[in-house]
């Protein structure tokens, strides 16, 4: 997986790696750091199944943390293709790589992308710094 | 800064998850944030969001009792001899949302104070030992208030984007449905088990704490028809209750 600095994000603590396989592009989603330290204590996590289609800003799937169950947001519209399904029995993960062993789901993306919707590396961590 | 102050009378479950969700949306469409209380008739099981419904067989003094799935985390909850509040409260309010838990719990440790019950609150994460208990109230996690060993206050949350809703259950006596779990009049005998009086105490210190303005509301029509339309959806579905 490419670095943080590579990846692009949303203002809901999700990333995105964006990358052409032939055609089609994919993209593979997480969640930050910045996310997995706020929701500390994550005992519960559920993700889609392939072949759910979702729309940019739809919600994929969902955490427990401090007995608060928080949505997992899309960042681009597509098909999932693939899903981390041993993600849910290895929480660990996400705290220890969450730009690699923790990603979530992997989506073939439905052109064209409204990538103005995403922030930069740059534009995630000023937002972070802000404490939002 | 305005906030609806909201008093049902006990109603089934469903409604009340129906309409804790639908004052939900309502926080992240207005802007306004709403306290509610409430009670379950008939007593009701609510099972956290992740527990599997088959848990409920881990306990034979509530298997029989009708029972959901709440939208909100924690453990699985008798509502019996208690008092539910629910708070909805929109993201323009920039407290970290963990600290909701902690102005509540706080709140009500300072009524409990007022009425001569030694209560406290648990500031730190206890180590996690096992598998949790079924019910929540044998659960110990950060801000669940204790009268001595015993949880009195438990509280979980649900977020989205635009609001969060906290609820959580405070007990006033022990349900034959929980026998192992004791309330407030088991343990401090003497000390009232108004619902009324404890509304009026816990509402006026949180409105001192956050600086708000409570005003006496209802639920609108757009929200009973919400609400309404999230039992089908839902609360009362086999397909929601059913889905772990």
């Amino acid at each position: 997986m490419p670095e943080p600095e590579k990846l692009w994000y949303t203002e809901t603590h999700e990333w995105v790696h964006l990358e052409n396989d032939g055609s089609q592009q994919i993209a593979t989603v997480g969640i930050t750091a910045f996310a997995v330290e706020q929701l500390t204590d994550i005992v519960y996590l559920e993700l889609p199944k392939v072949g759910r289609q979702l729309e940019a800003g739809e919600e994929f799937g969902e955490v427990e943390s401090v007995k608060a169950v928080s949505p997992l947001y899309c960042p681009v519209s597509g098909t999932v293709i693939a899903v981390h399904d041993d993600l849910p029995n290895h929480l660990e993960k996400l705290s220890q790589d969450p730009y690699g062993e923790g990603w979530m789901i992997r989506l073939a993306v439905r052109d064209p992308q409204p990538l103005e919707r995403l922030l930069t590396y740059e534009q995630y961590q000023k937002q972070c710094a802000e404490g939002a | 800064m305005d906030a609806r102050l909201i008093t049902n009378t006990a109603a089934s479950g469903s409604w009340n998850m129906a309409v804790d969700e639908a004052l939900l949306e309502s926080a992240a469409r207005q802007g306004v944030p709403c306290l509610r209380f409430y009670q379950w008739h008939p007593a009701t099981v609510s099972l956290g969001y992740f527990q599997s419904h088959r848990d409920r067989l881990q306990h034979a003094a509530s298997l029989h009792a009708p029972w959901l799935r709440r939208p909100t985390g924690g453990g699985a909850i008798v509502h019996d001899r208690e008092l539910t509040y629910s708070l909805v409260v929109p993201d323009t309010f920039r407290l970290p949302p963990e600290q909701w838990y902690r102005q509540v719990h706080e709140a009500l440790l300072a009524v409990l104070r007022q009425a001569g019950v030694a209560a406290r609150i648990e500031w730190n994460a206890p180590a996690r030992s096992g598998p949790p208990s079924f019910l929540c109230f044998l659960r110990r996690g950060r801000f669940d208030l204790f009268v001595g060993q015993h949880k009195m206050l438990g509280s979980a949350q649900r977020r989205r984007r635009g609001a969060l809703l906290q609820h959580g259950s405070f007990l006033l006596a022990r349900s034959v449905l929980a026998p192992e779990v004791p309330g407030l009049a088991d343990i401090a005998p003497g000390v009232s088990t108004d619902v009324q009086t404890w509304i009026a105490g816990w509402s006026s210190i949180l409105e001192e704490r956050l600086g708000w303005r409570f005003y006496p509301d209802e639920i609108s029509d757009m929200e009973k028809q919400k609400a309404a339309d999230l039992c089908e959806l839902r609360y009362d579905s086999p397909l929601w209750n059913l889905r772990r």
